[in-house]
């Protein structure tokens, strides 16, 4: 199907939302701490505006869910038709990460894959960048290239749409109120993109995937991970924030619905962080019962998840740059930080 | 969404019999409303409703699907639940999971088990499948070490297996007793007397952490190379299929790519042992 770029008008933007499918619409918003996702209708749509603080994992993998019950999968939660609007290129490719982790290997995730089919994707080129946005430096760029149903680039009257999927092509082609984009709101387009890249130059250089991916293989147990350790506070802020960190943990519970199974018992997972102690710890009484004892080694094991597994593991880097880890730690500690001083320590 | 597709779903079993081996461990012989058709050496989560699941490989012979037998040292949450289970109860079994050992590798060649403790009992599910294919490999040693005499697992089999023509069984203990008459001290004493080529043959240990660094070590001084060695690595596990992150050594999950490695794929990573 061809994509043909439309102009959607700023006044015309409620009547884009209230138009796209699904029971719920969530749309990025600014609130007094930033930039997070509330849902449609709301007064503080902000789609020129930061990326959000949280990460969308949370719609593809909620904190906490049912995935089973004893002995039957009545009263599972049902998954729903939404949308998902505002997501940036980092949004996206963290999608395509976790499709790697829930959609491939043995076998399928049977929650993500249904919450993946359930949503409809509207991206939004970045404009402007954060300031721990470095996303240009680890391969990404400040705008969508593929992974959305629909794309929105800032223009001055309003945003040029462009659709990625033959779902998100039906859906333009049917708004009357969209008119076509003329080159000169092409040519914007361009130019919003080269700035942003432009402003993005100084982190763009900050770190790099490849030589990381040498430089930290093997440093498992290094000490040049301890001056870090000293300053992680082992709250665990970075992997709830992060969107490719998918960790979690399956607990039993009292059933889903008592009235419907009484006496029953249920699984549930929970998002949990391999920062903490607890993570790996097995039972028993034996010497070494975990194989990370030591902080410095759970810091090593999520940065070296990132920038030396994840490219063995799932063919990309796991961290995206999107600066979310930098602004949620409580210690002040920059991944980036950690990756050049401790590859350089070798 | 349907229920096979659900891979958190457990299938419901019944614990049929309970055997009491050691005073810290018993095998629990269940029988699974489905067959669950495993390869030696992968494992499945025994769920047990409301208090949790916990990863186990079956001890018996992965040629009874229908009646699969656990057996299982009382250390932890789940394992002391399980120890105070009476023949009768429900529960529920996910899996099988893993790759289990790599029987189409076996032809032909001479194999050396190493087991500590209750980490004899996965092994005992290679020992059937290879007493079964007997006449496709060649010489079989059995090394085996545990804490006290009292705590040798399976010890009215040890007889059984060394009559098999082809097969060596021995064991050691820790700490002996006064009527103990066998090897004293750790496994590692045993592999001194090995009568297979060790630059050939595959090795299979399951133990403790501890018990690999050493067994590898020794292995490595006699001339065994790295890719010849598989260890039942341990390591806490959730999901089982290689999503939950827990259980990683390096790029690998041992729930996916295990629990038995090739310690030629683990042994660059510095956190192993």
């Amino acid at each position: 199907m061809q994509r043909t770029p439309r102009l959607l008008r700023e006044d015309r933007l409620s009547d884009f939302l209230c138009a796209l499918p699904g029971d719920h619409c969530f749309v990025s918003v600014e609130t007094k701490s930033g930039t997070d996702y509330a849902e449609y209708p709301t007064s503080s749509t902000a789609l020129r505006f930061h990326r959000p603080t949280s990460p969308i994992k949370q719609f593809f993998l909620p904190p906490r869910e049912h995935i089973a019950a004893y002995w039957g999968a009545q009263g599972l939660p049902e998954i729903v038709p939404f949308s998902l609007v505002g997501l940036r290129n980092c949004d996206l490719l963290s999608l395509r990460y976790l499709d790697h982790v829930f959609l491939g290997g043995i076998c399928e995730d049977p929650f993500y894959r249904a919450r993946r089919a359930a949503a409809f994707l509207v991206s939004v080129d970045c404009l402007p960048p954060q300031k721990t946005c470095f996303c240009t430096a680890v391969g990404g760029r400040p705008y969508p290239e593929g992974g959305f149903d629909i794309n929105l680039s800032p223009v001055d009257d309003g945003y040029v749409a462009v659709a990625g999927s033959d779902a998100g092509e039906s859906l333009l082609a049917g708004l009357p109120f969209l008119e076509d984009a003329g080159d000169h709101l092409l040519g914007q387009v361009e130019a919003a993109r080269s700035s942003m890249v432009e402003a993005l130059a100084p982190a763009a250089g900050s770190v790099d995937p490849d030589r990381a991916a040498r430089t930290l293989a093997g440093t498992e147990v290094n000490r040049a991970w301890e001056p870090w350790a000293g300053k992680c506070v082992e709250c665990g802020a970075c992997t709830a924030v992060c969107p490719t960190c998918h960790c979690y943990y399956i607990i039993d519970t009292p059933g889903i619905d008592p009235e419907i199974q009484p006496g029953a018992y249920a699984k549930v997972r929970t998002w949990d962080s391999c920062l903490l102690a607890e993570y790996a710890r097995m039972a028993g009484a034996g010497a070494k019962l975990t194989p990370r004892p030591r902080l410095r080694s759970r810091l090593s094991n999520r940065v070296l998840h990132k920038y030396v597994y994840s490219p063995d593991q799932y063919g990309m880097c796991g961290c995206l740059g999107c600066g979310r880890c930098d602004e949620a730690c409580l210690g002040g500690m920059k991944i980036r930080d950690m990756v050049d001083a401790v590859g350089s320590q070798r | 969404m349907t229920l096979h597709a659900n891979p958190y779903e457990p299938i419901a079993a019944r614990l049929a019999e309970v055997v009491d081996e050691t005073p810290t461990i018993k095998t629990f012989i269940f029988t699974p409303d489905e067959p669950i058709p495993f390869v030696s050496g992968q494992f499945v989560q025994l769920c047990l409703p409301g208090i949790g699941e916990a990863p186990f490989t079956p001890s018996s012979s992965p040629r009874e699907p229908n009646r699969i037998e656990i057996t299982i040292l009382r250390t932890g949450a789940v394992t002391e639940a399980l120890h105070r289970l009476e023949p009768g109860a429900e529960l529920g079994i996910r899996g099988p999971l893993g790759k289990g050992y790599p029987v189409d590798e076996l032809e032909g060649k001479d194999i050396l088990v190493v087991g500590g403790g209750v980490g004899l009992a996965p092994l005992r599910a290679l020992l059937y499948h290879l007493f079964h294919i007997r006449d496709q490999v060649g010489k079989i040693e059995i090394k085996y070490g545990a804490r006290s005499p009292e705590e040798l697992l399976f010890r009215r089999q040890y007889g059984q297996w060394s009559v098999l023509p082809g097969v060596r069984f021995s064991a050691t203990v820790d700490v002996p007793h006064p009527q103990w008459t066998g090897r004293t001290g750790v496994v590692t004493v045993l592999l001194d007397d090995i009568q297979l080529d060790l630059k050939s043959c595959l090795v299979f240990s399951c133990g403790p952490g501890v018990m690999f660094k050493f067994v590898v070590q020794k292995l490595l001084e006699l001339g065994a190379r790295p890719e010849q060695i598989y260890l039942s690595m341990n390591r806490r596990m959730s999901c089982g299929i290689g999503k939950c992150g827990r259980c990683n050594i390096g790029p690998y999950y041992l729930c996916k790519d295990g629990p038995d490695m090739n310690y030629a794929k683990i042994m660059g990573y510095a956190d192993v042992f």
